[in-house]
């Protein structure tokens, strides 16, 4: 069958390198962090001084998730920017992207109660939730919603093209 | 699918070809032989419209309803 281009592609390209972009800053950030501990705004990224090794763990398996979701990304913007927008490819490529990025975040978010929970200094749980990354953690869960549309969309437009 | 496409017979009945149809009503060789053959969804009225102008026939003649579930 034949398809013509879509017109988004250069809308696409400009957000695929800030992708490449962001998680190459991902990278870079968490380097600098466990190569350079002594600077102070990396001790607040590291769950404060002397930080629990559970809490530095799961923020680092949540960064190492978000990286993998902007790969998914950038693979999913690449696609996009090859030619076609509605096809399997992006859907499951989309559902990875959003099952990482809720999952990184989901860990993100539990970490300061997993520090609570895993303290050496006995005292009660505190269940700490930041309302910025609780907002990051329903985007991320949206994402869900984007990928079902875009499946829709495939549909959609399988069906349109079996109508000559 | 209960539809049956009669294209072939009217395109053998008016000695036009394949071809010449695609070209006159604007899709592609591919597209009008998946419409022969039935493996479409569904026709748009401009197309069998200009089927019908171009072959001087009805939709009818193009289109033929069978009851699979008397078969």
């Amino acid at each position: 069958m034949e398809r013509a281009q879509w017109s988004g592609a250069p809308t696409v390209r400009r957000v695929r390198r800030v992708v490449q972009v962001l998680g190459i800053s991902l990278v870079a950030l968490y380097l600098a962090m466990w190569l350079r501990p002594p600077n102070p705004v990396v001790e607040v990224l590291r769950a404060g001084p002397g930080g629990n090794p559970w809490v530095e763990a799961a923020m680092l398996i949540g960064a190492m998730g978000l990286f993998a979701a902007l790969l998914q990304l950038e693979r999913v913007l690449g696609a996009l920017e090859r030619g076609f927008p509605f096809t399997r490819e992006i859907v499951t490529g989309f559902y990875r992207f959003a099952a990482l990025a809720s999952g990184s975040m989901f860990i993100v978010v539990a970490a300061p109660t997993l520090g609570s929970l895993t303290s050496l200094v006995p005292h009660g749980v505190a269940i700490t939730l930041r309302m910025i990354d609780v907002l990051l953690l329903v985007i991320c869960l949206s994402f869900f919603a984007v990928a079902a549309l875009i499946a829709e969309a495939v549909r959609i437009d399988r069906d349109n093209r079996s109508i000559v | 699918m209960p539809i049956v496409v009669r294209l072939d017979v009217m395109l053998a009945r008016r000695k036009v070809r394949s071809r010449e149809l695609a070209a006159y009503v604007g899709i592609t060789e591919a597209n009008l032989s998946l419409l022969k053959s039935g493996h479409v969804k569904g026709i748009r009225f401009a197309t069998l419209a200009a089927i019908c102008k171009h072959l001087d026939c009805q939709p009818g003649d193009l289109l033929e309803f069978v009851d699979t579930d008397e078969v």
